[in-house]
């Protein structure tokens, strides 16, 4: 919690435009120009930044490019920040150059393992703007966090609690965000949840901010992700349509369609205040009680601080619970503590030691038949991970999961990992003459996740609420479709790659989430919704599909209106105004679309 | 008279009528004995909407150890009333798990349009039965079509559709079953991987004797010998820690976890356990290895040792763990980190270089 704290107020904002010092920082994703590069901002807490990615499938995209104004003329040193994401006895996949005023520097970036500083050259700057260009060679994913220029013969710091104090003091950033905005309602994470949540306390009048770290809104369902919503609509049909997907095949371009119904349908509401491409990086609680969200933008680097009387954690991974330390879950329970025991799949179901075990992250991605011969690059690099494994095309299973992998702190080696997974199995495919005319149409570069941590709410909901078909005087949330709980295929036959996965199926009629799974149990002001809610991790295998998750959002953006006009918490909504909560369910059923 | 009567009560109750016909065609690469002399009626199954309940006998040997369940079954394959039988004996280990089957030779499986099985139909037969995850699990005969595709052939059966192997036939259902034969396939999966199975697994504690479990763990069969350590107290683990440890190095990935989970904490330091398990690190799945280095601290050094000597065999987050904690730093451990440092082969090599780096300073 300190550390994140002290990590993210101390990172470094955008480009200045006016350099008179001798040394200055660029912090490569706020490049005017992004040419072919994208900006990932999934890996913050764990880089430091967002940074660039040269995510050309193969093909080496577009250079980037900004102007930068420097005041001191002379020579500088420059230093990149940057990693190989696959190192080996190999030449790394994602190398670059860097060009400054249309020339070259000598050192080939990208080369060095893990994130650290590389040594690109030296340039003499001899006028007042100047361009600097990222220069991608492979289009296999090179990256870049931030460019250093200095007169001086110092070396930038990469220790982490250095890196950030030096970070600080460069960027001579303040404490506390410059800017600060109030709400009813702050929603963090703009997946089909928050969409939901942001949706239906909008229609009770409530103003709400919208913080989400991408551009398009969906997270697991976006045309960025592609993964189909499953589930029923419960009470929430009237919503969940403007938000949803059609059943496309995982992966599917029809994605893209959805994708605009779901960006115009959230912001058609004038009381939602989007930000898109904000990604949060702090929660301060004080007696137990959320005060602010500071987020970033992972673009400019400007910051905001939300202030609001309630907070929706809909980020998936519990990142607002966890900063403001609201107690969370993370792995598989024993399957003695609730009693969640499927004896036909025994340890694959619910161990009889608790683990630190989840389901995997999936990369989905999307190939065609062209007209003509289509070649693919060597990538000896991703042969490691995809063994002899051919494949021209991908679904939900190809997902991965290890026991030395945590699906936030690891994420994105788990990420790289099934990059390597996906181009080394397209290029042993490729090897076959059948497969001449296929080429990569699309590779996300989002992890996919299923599962992260469970923040805890007053009820835990569990396999045996599924089972027992209990129905809660405050269900909320109704499902049927199975609750599936995924395993890698290789725990039961050693010869299969790591990256694929099976599911267990439990069919069930329909069952009940209650309200109480979604507020935290000590965080007093804090809904959440979506996969990180109050759960254990079989009882996520059902309601992790995203129409049900949605039916959280919306329940807990009514629940948020009903605080609003009591000026009460979550659990009071439960304790004292159920009966006119439920009401208000069953009532908004009814509204016109 | 009298022994006339206790020959038809000893056939009835020993069942030695109910002895498999037919030779096995596929049975689990032949790891099952088959020297069964004895069956027993153990229960009738009527889950499946077939022609009869479906008798499961408890095959024996000639010790009377328990070695097979097997039923004679005749089932009717059915769609819209329309009926067509299949004859086929099936077999399943004491565990439950589908183990085989044999056929008759004048009722061999045939598909709908009249044509035999191939060899290759039966072959791929055995694998969907092997599988108890497959797609047809919890599946109804409705599911296993898409109702908005055109049919690419359909077949009939006395003038009525009764099968498909069309286009019509879901695409990840297609690629599992034998073509033309979805419903036979089917109803045997069901009938291979769901009550029985569940009911003959059930059935394994009424039937466990000790000599049952020596059996198992003398089996060299690797589920009957995870079972059999499932029932361990902690001396049972001493014990027989010769054939544990031989389990472990042979077991699948997720019963190794679960053995390495439930050892008693002594063991860890049993020199020959140490011995016979960190030697052969570079052979196990990395989930095990991730184990076998998350102990490392209940060990030995021999076992920091072995470890040392496996680095290139590691993932990142297992070096960091070994060197995390590595507690004494012998000769021979820090002339491995060197070795392993400097091989430009080891993609992470820069670990241990950093780490030396690191504990120099120190």
């Amino acid at each position: 919690m300190k550390r994140t704290l002290i990590v993210f107020l101390s990172l470094v904002i955008s480009i200045a435009t006016s350099f008179a010092q001798d040394r200055f920082l660029i912090e490569a994703e706020s490049f005017s120009d992004k040419g072919g590069w994208v900006v990932d901002p999934q890996f913050v807490e764990q880089v430091g930044s967002s940074y660039l990615m040269a995510h050309g499938m193969g093909i080496p995209v577009r250079n980037a490019s900004t102007e930068i104004e420097v005041t001191s003329k002379g020579e500088y040193q420059v230093w990149v920040r940057t990693k190989d994401w696959a190192p080996g006895p190999w030449d790394a996949p994602g190398r670059f150059f860097l060009k400054v005023n249309g020339i070259q520097l000598s050192q080939e970036l990208g080369v060095i393992p893990e994130w650290n500083w590389q040594k690109a050259g030296s340039v003499t700057f001899d006028k007042k703007v100047n361009v600097i260009e990222l220069v991608d060679l492979t289009g296999f994913n090179g990256r870049c966090d931030a460019i250093y220029f200095t007169k001086g013969t110092d070396v930038p710091p990469n220790e982490w609690e250095e890196l950030l104090a030096w970070r600080q003091e460069i960027g001579k950033e303040p404490m506390v965000p410059a800017k600060t905005q109030h709400y009813d309602l702050v929603i963090t994470g703009g997946g089909i949840a928050g969409c939901a949540a942001a949706i239906a306390a909008a229609e009770e009048g409530l103003k709400v901010a919208l913080i989400h770290d991408r551009p398009l809104l969906g997270g697991n369902a976006s045309s960025e992700i592609r993964v189909h919503t499953l589930g029923i609509y419960g009470k929430y049909e009237r919503i969940l349509r403007k938000i949803d997907t059609e059943h496309y095949p995982n992966g599917s371009i029809e994605a893209e369609k959805d994708q605009e119904k779901r960006d115009l349908n959230v912001k058609s509401y004038q009381n939602i205040d989007l930000h898109l491409n904000w990604r949060a990086y702090d929660a301060h609680a004080e007696n137990e009680e959320i005060k602010y969200v500071d987020a970033r933008h992972t673009h400019t680097g400007e910051r905001i601080r939300f202030e609001a009387p309630l907070f929706v954690d809909a980020t998936g991974d519990g990142w607002i619970g966890y900063w403001a330390g609201a107690d969370y879950s993370y792995g598989r329970e024993s399957v003695y503590k609730y009693g969640e025991e499927w004896t036909k799949h025994g340890e694959l179901w619910s161990p009889e030691k608790a683990d630190n075990v989840v389901m995997g992250s999936s990369i989905l991605f999307q190939t065609s038949k062209r007209a003509a011969k289509s070649e693919f690059p060597d990538v000896p690099w991703a042969k490691p991970v995809a063994q002899e494994h051919k494949a021209v095309a991908g679904e939900w299973y190809w997902e991965f999961s290890r026991n030395d992998l945590h699906q936030i702190d690891d994420a994105e080696e788990i990420r790289d990992h099934m990059l390597k997974a996906i181009y080394g199995s397209f290029s042993n495919a490729k090897e076959l003459t059948e497969n001449d005319e296929y080429a990569l149409d699309w590779v996300s570069y989002l992890v996919g996740k299923r599962e992260s941590r469970r923040l805890i709410g007053d009820h835990v909901f569990t396999f045996n609420d599924v089972t027992g078909l209990t129905k809660f005087q405050d269900s909320v949330v109704q499902e049927e479709r199975e609750v599936d709980i995924h395993f890698q295929q290789n725990l039961k036959d050693e010869s299969k790659p790591d990256f694929l996965s099976k599911a267990l199926f439990y069919r069930t009629p329909k069952y009940y989430i209650p309200y109480r799974s979604l507020y935290s149990r000590n965080i007093s002001n804090l809904f959440m919704a979506g996969r990180n809610f109050s759960c254990s991790h079989v009882g996520l295998g059902g309601p992790r599909v995203m129409r049900t998750t949605g039916q959280m959002g919306a329940a807990v953006g009514f629940a948020a209106s009903i605080c609003k006009k009591y000026n009460a918490n979550p659990r009071d909504v439960y304790e004292k105004y159920l009966a006119e909560y439920m009401q208000l369910i069953e009532d908004q059923k009814y509204l016109k679309p | 008279m009298k022994f006339i009567i206790t020959f038809v009560l000893m056939v009835s109750i020993l069942g030695y009528s109910h002895l498999p016909k037919n030779p096995t065609k596929f049975l689990s690469g032949d790891r099952l004995q088959k020297d069964w002399v004895e069956s027993e009626l153990t229960f009738i199954d009527h889950g499946l909407d077939t022609l009869y309940g479906q008798e499961v006998y408890l095959l024996y040997n000639d010790s009377g150890i328990p070695q097979i369940y097997y039923a004679d079954v005749l089932a009717d394959v059915c769609i819209d009333g329309l009926c067509k039988p299949l004859f086929i004996e099936l077999y399943w280990d004491l565990l439950g798990q589908y183990s085989g089957f044999g056929v008759y030779p004048d009722e061999l499986l045939s598909k709908f349009d009249h044509d035999l099985f191939t060899e290759q139909d039966y072959e791929k037969l055995d694998r969907l039965l092997a599988d108890p995850y497959s797609k047809l699990e919890g599946k109804k005969l409705t599911d296993l079509y898409d109702p908005s595709k055109k049919r690419e052939k359909v077949i009939e059966f006395k003038g009525k559709e009764v099968d498909g192997i069309s286009g019509a036939t879901k695409k990840e259902i297609k690629e599992t079953v034998v073509e033309g034969a979805l419903y036979s396939c089917f109803t045997l999966w069901q009938l291979a991987n769901g009550e029985i199975s569940v009911r003959i697994k059930e059935n394994l504690s009424g039937i466990y004797t000790p000599a049952l479990a020596q059996d198992f763990m003398e089996s060299g069969i690797s589920d009957y010998q995870v079972y059999a350590i499932k029932q361990f107290d902690d001396q049972d683990f001493t014990r027989y820690l010769k054939e544990v440890t031989m389990v472990i190095l042979q077991a699948r990935p997720l019963d190794r976890a679960w053995i390495l989970k439930e050892l008693p904490l002594e063991i860890w330091k049993n020199t020959t356990f140490v011995d016979s398990i960190y030697s052969n690190y570079a052979g196990f799945d990395s989930n095990t290895k991730t184990l076998l280095v998350n102990k490392l601290s209940l060990s030995t050094e021999k076992a920091a040792l072995y470890l040392s000597s496996n680095l290139k065999e590691m993932t990142k987050n297992q070096i960091k763990t070994f060197l995390d904690s590595l507690s004494e730093i012998t000769p021979e451990i820090m002339e491995n980190l060197v070795a392993f440092s400097e091989d430009e082969q080891n993609i992470y090599g820069y670990l241990g270089i950093w780490w030396m780096m690191e504990y120099k300073r120190r």
